[in-house]
Protein backbone atom coordinates (compact mmCIF):
# COMPACT_ATOMS: atom_id res chain seq x y z
CA UNK A 1 0.00 0.00 0.00
CA UNK A 2 1.59 3.53 -1.05
CA UNK A 3 1.90 6.64 1.04
CA UNK A 4 -0.46 7.93 -1.48
CA UNK A 5 -3.47 5.47 -0.88
CA UNK A 6 -6.14 7.97 0.91
CA UNK A 7 -6.44 5.30 3.56
CA UNK A 8 -2.44 4.73 5.08
CA UNK A 9 -1.98 1.89 7.44
CA UNK A 10 -0.56 3.77 10.59
CA UNK A 11 0.89 1.96 13.70
CA UNK A 12 1.47 3.79 16.71
CA UNK A 13 4.44 2.07 18.69
CA UNK A 14 3.69 2.40 22.46
CA UNK A 15 7.17 1.32 24.91
CA UNK A 16 5.81 1.05 27.88
CA UNK A 17 7.80 -0.31 31.23
CA UNK A 18 5.90 -0.21 34.26
CA UNK A 19 3.32 1.52 32.97
CA UNK A 20 0.13 -0.31 34.88
CA UNK A 21 -1.43 2.86 36.25
CA UNK A 22 -1.64 4.85 32.88
CA UNK A 23 -1.87 2.36 30.41
CA UNK A 24 -5.73 1.52 30.12
CA UNK A 25 -6.64 4.99 29.90
CA UNK A 26 -3.79 5.79 27.18
CA UNK A 27 -5.12 3.09 25.31
CA UNK A 28 -8.65 4.52 26.04
CA UNK A 29 -7.20 7.76 24.13
CA UNK A 30 -5.95 5.93 21.49
CA UNK A 31 -9.16 4.36 20.61
CA UNK A 32 -10.99 7.08 20.84
CA UNK A 33 -9.07 9.88 18.96
CA UNK A 34 -7.40 7.42 16.78
CA UNK A 35 -9.35 4.37 16.17
CA UNK A 36 -7.88 3.99 11.83
CA UNK A 37 -4.45 2.94 13.47
CA UNK A 38 -2.99 -0.11 14.48
CA UNK A 39 -1.41 -0.21 18.22
CA UNK A 40 1.52 -2.27 19.36
CA UNK A 41 2.65 -2.13 22.88
CA UNK A 42 6.29 -2.97 23.86
CA UNK A 43 6.32 -4.26 27.22
CA UNK A 44 10.09 -3.03 28.38
CA UNK A 45 10.42 -5.98 30.62
CA UNK A 46 7.87 -4.55 33.17
CA UNK A 47 7.57 -6.18 36.41
CA UNK A 48 4.03 -5.31 37.19
CA UNK A 49 0.34 -5.53 34.87
CA UNK A 50 1.61 -4.08 32.02
CA UNK A 51 1.25 -6.73 29.81
CA UNK A 52 -1.88 -7.99 31.10
CA UNK A 53 -3.68 -5.18 30.69
CA UNK A 54 -2.55 -4.98 27.13
CA UNK A 55 -4.11 -8.74 26.71
CA UNK A 56 -7.27 -7.66 28.22
CA UNK A 57 -7.30 -4.45 25.91
CA UNK A 58 -7.09 -6.16 23.16
CA UNK A 59 -4.08 -4.59 21.66
CA UNK A 60 -0.97 -6.20 19.66
CA UNK A 61 1.87 -6.18 22.27
CA UNK A 62 5.57 -7.34 22.11
CA UNK A 63 6.90 -8.52 25.00
CA UNK A 64 10.83 -8.06 25.67
CA UNK A 65 12.23 -10.50 28.16
CA UNK A 66 13.83 -7.77 30.02
CA UNK A 67 14.68 -4.14 30.17
CA UNK A 68 16.34 -2.85 27.22
CA UNK A 69 15.52 0.73 27.17
CA UNK A 70 12.96 3.09 25.49
CA UNK A 71 15.40 3.13 22.27
CA UNK A 72 15.36 -0.68 21.97
CA UNK A 73 11.39 -0.98 22.90
CA UNK A 74 10.89 2.05 20.56
CA UNK A 75 13.40 0.16 17.79
CA UNK A 76 11.19 -3.27 18.37
CA UNK A 77 8.08 -1.01 16.63
CA UNK A 78 10.10 -0.13 14.13
CA UNK A 79 11.20 -3.58 13.14
CA UNK A 80 7.52 -4.56 13.61
CA UNK A 81 6.30 -1.57 10.96
CA UNK A 82 8.72 -3.07 8.67
CA UNK A 83 7.43 -6.43 8.60
CA UNK A 84 3.70 -5.29 8.70
CA UNK A 85 4.32 -2.91 5.65
CA UNK A 86 3.07 0.12 7.35
CA UNK A 87 3.17 3.53 6.06
CA UNK A 88 3.53 5.57 8.83
CA UNK A 89 4.72 4.95 12.44
CA UNK A 90 3.99 6.96 15.00
CA UNK A 91 5.91 7.19 18.63
CA UNK A 92 3.46 7.17 21.24
CA UNK A 93 4.06 7.75 25.07
CA UNK A 94 2.01 5.00 27.54
CA UNK A 95 1.94 7.36 30.34
CA UNK A 96 -0.72 9.38 28.92
CA UNK A 97 1.24 12.83 28.04
CA UNK A 98 0.68 12.79 23.92
CA UNK A 99 -3.04 13.33 23.38
CA UNK A 100 -4.46 10.84 20.64
CA UNK A 101 -6.22 13.63 19.01
CA UNK A 102 -2.61 14.68 17.39
CA UNK A 103 -2.55 11.59 15.63
CA UNK A 104 -4.49 12.29 12.49
CA UNK A 105 -2.75 15.43 12.66
CA UNK A 106 0.58 14.34 12.57
CA UNK A 107 -0.43 11.48 9.69
CA UNK A 108 -2.47 14.71 7.78
CA UNK A 109 1.07 16.63 7.87
CA UNK A 110 3.55 14.22 7.15
CA UNK A 111 1.15 13.45 3.97
CA UNK A 112 0.49 16.89 3.21
CA UNK A 113 4.62 18.05 3.87
CA UNK A 114 6.55 15.40 1.65
CA UNK A 115 8.10 15.11 5.12
CA UNK A 116 9.93 12.27 6.31
CA UNK A 117 9.51 12.47 9.89
CA UNK A 118 6.87 14.82 11.68
CA UNK A 119 8.43 15.71 15.45
CA UNK A 120 6.22 17.16 17.85
CA UNK A 121 6.82 20.46 19.51
CA UNK A 122 5.92 20.69 23.03
CA UNK A 123 7.25 24.26 23.83
CA UNK A 124 5.49 25.60 21.13
CA UNK A 125 2.49 24.56 21.78
CA UNK A 126 -0.76 25.02 24.25
CA UNK A 127 0.30 23.67 27.24
CA UNK A 128 -2.22 22.06 29.60
CA UNK A 129 -1.47 21.97 32.45
CA UNK A 130 2.63 21.42 32.57
CA UNK A 131 5.07 23.26 33.16
CA UNK A 132 8.81 23.38 31.83
CA UNK A 133 10.86 24.20 34.46
CA UNK A 134 14.24 26.30 34.19
CA UNK A 135 16.63 23.56 34.32
CA UNK A 136 14.89 21.53 32.00
CA UNK A 137 14.43 24.92 29.26
CA UNK A 138 18.44 25.08 29.95
CA UNK A 139 18.43 21.19 28.96
CA UNK A 140 16.65 21.77 25.87
CA UNK A 141 18.78 24.62 25.16
CA UNK A 142 21.86 22.68 25.35
CA UNK A 143 20.71 19.74 23.28
CA UNK A 144 19.27 21.96 20.23
CA UNK A 145 22.30 23.74 19.98
CA UNK A 146 25.06 20.06 20.02
CA UNK A 147 22.25 18.77 17.53
CA UNK A 148 23.01 22.26 15.57
CA UNK A 149 26.42 21.86 15.32
CA UNK A 150 26.11 17.83 14.59
CA UNK A 151 23.80 18.22 11.89
CA UNK A 152 23.42 21.89 10.80
CA UNK A 153 19.28 21.33 11.94
CA UNK A 154 17.88 23.73 13.95
CA UNK A 155 15.04 21.54 15.88
CA UNK A 156 13.01 23.72 18.90
CA UNK A 157 11.67 20.27 21.33
CA UNK A 158 14.70 17.67 21.01
CA UNK A 159 13.08 15.42 23.70
CA UNK A 160 9.43 15.59 22.95
CA UNK A 161 8.73 11.78 21.89
CA UNK A 162 5.57 11.91 20.10
CA UNK A 163 6.88 11.77 16.00
CA UNK A 164 5.71 10.10 12.93
CA UNK A 165 7.94 8.65 10.39
CA UNK A 166 6.91 7.65 7.04
CA UNK A 167 8.40 3.99 5.89
CA UNK A 168 11.89 5.05 4.75
CA UNK A 169 12.67 6.71 7.92
CA UNK A 170 11.47 3.73 9.77
CA UNK A 171 13.27 1.35 7.96
CA UNK A 172 16.38 3.44 8.58
CA UNK A 173 16.08 3.62 12.39
CA UNK A 174 14.69 0.15 12.12
CA UNK A 175 18.45 -0.39 11.98
CA UNK A 176 19.78 2.22 13.44
CA UNK A 177 17.60 3.74 16.24
CA UNK A 178 20.14 4.93 19.19
CA UNK A 179 19.99 3.30 22.70
CA UNK A 180 20.51 6.30 24.84
CA UNK A 181 19.37 9.32 24.49
CA UNK A 182 17.08 7.99 21.89
CA UNK A 183 15.15 11.34 20.69
CA UNK A 184 17.97 14.41 20.67
CA UNK A 185 20.07 11.37 19.22
CA UNK A 186 17.42 10.26 16.26
CA UNK A 187 17.01 13.70 15.28
CA UNK A 188 20.91 14.49 14.44
CA UNK A 189 21.23 11.22 13.15
CA UNK A 190 18.43 11.56 10.56
CA UNK A 191 19.12 14.73 9.36
CA UNK A 192 22.74 13.94 8.66
CA UNK A 193 21.22 10.85 6.78
CA UNK A 194 18.95 13.37 4.70
CA UNK A 195 15.60 13.04 6.21
CA UNK A 196 13.50 15.87 5.69
CA UNK A 197 12.28 16.65 9.69
CA UNK A 198 9.13 19.06 10.00
CA UNK A 199 8.01 19.93 13.65
CA UNK A 200 4.14 20.25 14.40
CA UNK A 201 2.85 22.05 17.32
CA UNK A 202 1.68 19.42 20.36
CA UNK A 203 0.18 19.84 23.60
CA UNK A 204 1.35 18.07 26.51
CA UNK A 205 -1.08 16.59 30.03
CA UNK A 206 0.34 15.67 32.86
CA UNK A 207 0.97 11.81 33.68
CA UNK A 208 -1.87 9.95 34.57
CA UNK A 209 -0.37 7.19 36.85
CA UNK A 210 3.09 6.39 37.51
CA UNK A 211 5.75 8.44 38.33
CA UNK A 212 8.47 10.27 36.45
CA UNK A 213 12.24 8.70 36.43
CA UNK A 214 13.77 12.18 36.20
CA UNK A 215 15.38 13.46 39.14
CA UNK A 216 17.87 16.05 38.98
CA UNK A 217 20.90 13.65 39.10
CA UNK A 218 19.62 11.39 36.75
CA UNK A 219 18.83 14.53 34.33
CA UNK A 220 22.37 15.70 34.94
CA UNK A 221 23.57 12.25 33.92
CA UNK A 222 21.23 12.03 30.95
CA UNK A 223 22.54 15.27 29.79
CA UNK A 224 25.99 14.34 29.48
CA UNK A 225 25.44 10.83 28.09
CA UNK A 226 23.25 12.57 25.65
CA UNK A 227 25.45 15.33 24.30
CA UNK A 228 28.27 12.44 23.88
CA UNK A 229 25.60 10.20 22.40
CA UNK A 230 24.78 12.96 19.62
CA UNK A 231 28.76 14.15 19.26
CA UNK A 232 29.35 10.64 18.32
CA UNK A 233 25.76 9.71 16.98
CA UNK A 234 27.33 10.91 12.97
CA UNK A 235 30.31 8.82 13.27
CA UNK A 236 28.39 5.77 14.23
CA UNK A 237 26.87 5.37 10.85
CA UNK A 238 28.76 7.81 8.75
CA UNK A 239 27.18 11.28 7.72
CA UNK A 240 26.03 9.88 4.28
CA UNK A 241 22.52 8.54 3.96
CA UNK A 242 22.91 4.30 3.97
CA UNK A 243 19.25 3.68 3.28
CA UNK B 1 81.29 18.75 47.98
CA UNK B 2 79.44 18.50 44.85
CA UNK B 3 81.35 16.29 42.47
CA UNK B 4 81.85 13.67 45.01
CA UNK B 5 78.12 13.91 46.04
CA UNK B 6 77.19 13.41 42.20
CA UNK B 7 79.45 10.42 41.84
CA UNK B 8 77.69 8.85 45.01
CA UNK B 9 74.55 9.32 44.00
CA UNK B 10 75.34 7.77 40.58
CA UNK B 11 76.66 5.44 42.35
CA UNK B 12 74.29 4.35 44.57
CA UNK B 13 71.28 5.02 41.58
CA UNK B 14 72.99 2.11 39.26
CA UNK B 15 72.81 -0.40 42.26
CA UNK B 16 69.51 0.23 43.79
CA UNK B 17 68.90 -0.32 39.92
CA UNK B 18 70.59 -3.76 39.76
CA UNK B 19 69.09 -5.06 42.94
CA UNK B 20 65.64 -3.88 41.93
CA UNK B 21 66.46 -5.70 37.97
CA UNK B 22 67.27 -8.93 39.81
CA UNK B 23 63.95 -9.14 42.26
CA UNK B 24 61.84 -7.75 40.26
CA UNK B 25 62.71 -9.88 37.24
CA UNK B 26 61.73 -12.91 39.52
CA UNK B 27 58.74 -11.59 40.92
CA UNK B 28 57.47 -10.62 37.51
CA UNK B 29 58.31 -13.63 35.63
CA UNK B 30 56.45 -16.16 38.98
CA UNK B 31 53.24 -13.74 38.83
CA UNK B 32 53.79 -14.32 35.39
CA UNK B 33 53.68 -18.22 35.39
CA UNK B 34 50.79 -18.08 38.21
CA UNK B 35 48.65 -15.17 35.76
CA UNK B 36 49.67 -18.38 32.37
CA UNK B 37 48.23 -20.94 34.97
CA UNK B 38 44.77 -19.25 36.26
CA UNK B 39 43.69 -18.01 32.44
CA UNK B 40 44.43 -21.83 31.03
CA UNK B 41 42.93 -22.93 34.17
CA UNK B 42 40.01 -20.89 33.08
CA UNK B 43 40.06 -21.87 29.42
CA UNK B 44 39.92 -25.79 30.84
CA UNK B 45 36.96 -25.01 33.20
CA UNK B 46 35.35 -23.29 30.22
CA UNK B 47 34.56 -19.71 31.87
CA UNK B 48 37.35 -18.01 29.16
CA UNK B 49 36.75 -18.29 25.57
CA UNK B 50 40.52 -19.17 23.71
CA UNK B 51 40.14 -15.65 21.93
CA UNK B 52 39.52 -13.63 24.45
CA UNK B 53 42.09 -14.80 26.74
CA UNK B 54 45.10 -14.57 24.05
CA UNK B 55 45.03 -10.73 24.82
CA UNK B 56 45.65 -11.51 28.25
CA UNK B 57 48.28 -14.47 27.50
CA UNK B 58 49.95 -11.37 25.20
CA UNK B 59 50.28 -9.19 27.98
CA UNK B 60 51.70 -11.77 30.62
CA UNK B 61 54.18 -12.17 28.04
CA UNK B 62 54.98 -9.07 27.16
CA UNK B 63 56.18 -8.56 31.21
CA UNK B 64 57.85 -11.43 30.63
CA UNK B 65 59.98 -10.47 27.99
CA UNK B 66 60.18 -7.29 29.23
CA UNK B 67 61.66 -8.16 32.55
CA UNK B 68 63.78 -11.11 31.34
CA UNK B 69 65.68 -9.48 28.39
CA UNK B 70 64.07 -5.96 28.45
CA UNK B 71 65.31 -4.14 31.54
CA UNK B 72 68.21 -2.96 29.91
CA UNK B 73 66.15 -0.52 27.07
CA UNK B 74 63.66 0.16 29.49
CA UNK B 75 66.24 1.31 31.79
CA UNK B 76 67.69 3.22 28.71
CA UNK B 77 63.88 4.65 27.29
CA UNK B 78 62.74 5.74 31.17
CA UNK B 79 66.17 7.90 31.34
CA UNK B 80 65.17 8.77 27.87
CA UNK B 81 62.10 10.13 28.92
CA UNK B 82 63.28 11.86 32.14
CA UNK B 83 62.13 8.68 34.56
CA UNK B 84 64.41 8.58 37.46
CA UNK B 85 63.44 5.58 38.52
CA UNK B 86 63.12 2.50 36.25
CA UNK B 87 60.31 0.32 38.01
CA UNK B 88 58.29 3.29 36.67
CA UNK B 89 58.42 2.86 33.46
CA UNK B 90 57.37 -0.69 33.89
CA UNK B 91 54.34 0.55 35.87
CA UNK B 92 53.53 3.12 32.96
CA UNK B 93 53.65 -0.24 30.26
CA UNK B 94 51.46 -1.40 32.86
CA UNK B 95 48.64 0.69 32.83
CA UNK B 96 48.61 1.04 29.15
CA UNK B 97 48.34 -2.79 28.59
CA UNK B 98 45.68 -2.52 30.94
CA UNK B 99 43.86 0.24 29.16
CA UNK B 100 44.12 -1.62 25.90
CA UNK B 101 42.65 -5.00 27.77
CA UNK B 102 39.75 -2.67 28.96
CA UNK B 103 39.33 -1.25 25.24
CA UNK B 104 39.26 -4.83 24.34
CA UNK B 105 36.66 -6.12 26.66
CA UNK B 106 34.69 -2.74 26.05
CA UNK B 107 34.55 -4.36 22.17
CA UNK B 108 33.34 -7.21 23.24
CA UNK B 109 30.85 -6.33 25.66
CA UNK B 110 29.34 -4.35 23.19
CA UNK B 111 29.33 -6.45 20.27
CA UNK B 112 27.57 -8.74 22.74
CA UNK B 113 24.99 -6.68 23.75
CA UNK B 114 24.19 -5.84 20.44
CA UNK B 115 23.57 -9.21 19.62
CA UNK B 116 21.02 -9.57 22.98
CA UNK B 117 19.24 -7.09 22.33
CA UNK B 118 18.69 -8.34 19.11
CA UNK B 119 17.63 -11.72 20.35
CA UNK B 120 15.36 -10.01 22.25
CA UNK B 121 13.85 -7.99 19.74
CA UNK B 122 13.18 -11.02 17.47
CA UNK B 123 12.14 -13.13 20.43
CA UNK B 124 9.27 -10.52 21.34
CA UNK B 125 8.01 -10.07 17.46
CA UNK B 126 8.35 -13.77 17.28
CA UNK B 127 6.25 -13.97 20.52
CA UNK B 128 3.86 -11.20 19.24
CA UNK B 129 3.57 -13.25 15.54
CA UNK B 130 2.59 -16.74 17.26
CA UNK B 131 0.24 -15.23 19.43
CA UNK B 132 -1.56 -13.35 16.44
CA UNK B 133 -1.53 -16.83 14.03
CA UNK B 134 -2.62 -19.02 17.23
CA UNK B 135 -5.16 -16.24 17.72
CA UNK B 136 -6.21 -16.24 14.10
CA UNK B 137 -6.14 -20.22 14.24
CA UNK B 138 -8.36 -20.38 17.28
CA UNK B 139 -10.61 -18.02 15.75
CA UNK B 140 -11.29 -20.11 12.54
CA UNK B 141 -11.76 -23.23 14.13
CA UNK B 142 -14.30 -21.71 16.19
CA UNK B 143 -16.10 -20.55 13.26
CA UNK B 144 -15.81 -24.15 11.35
CA UNK B 145 -17.68 -25.69 14.55
CA UNK B 146 -19.90 -23.09 14.85
CA UNK B 147 -21.08 -23.64 11.56
CA UNK B 148 -20.79 -27.41 11.71
CA UNK B 149 -24.25 -29.48 11.91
Amino acid sequence: MGEENATPRVLLVIPAFNEQDSLAATLADVRREAGFASVLVVDDGSSDLTTDIALDEGVEFARLPFNLGVGAAVQTGFKYAQRGDFDFVVQFDADGQHPAKFVRKMVERIRDSSADVVAGVRVAGDLESYTFTFLRRLGSWWLRLLIWIASGQRFTDPTCGLRIYNRRAASFLAKHYPEIAAEPCSLALLSNHGFKVVELDVSLRPRTGGATSLTFGRSLSYMIIASWAIATATLATGRRRTD
Amino acid sequence: MPPVVGELTSYDFSKLASVTMQSGQLLLIVAALVAIAFVVTLIRLRMLRESYSIVFVGAILLFVVTATWGFGWMIWLTRRLGVTYAPSGVFTLGFGVVAVVGIYLGVIITGLQSKIKTLAQENALLEARLRSVESDSAGASGGAEASAP
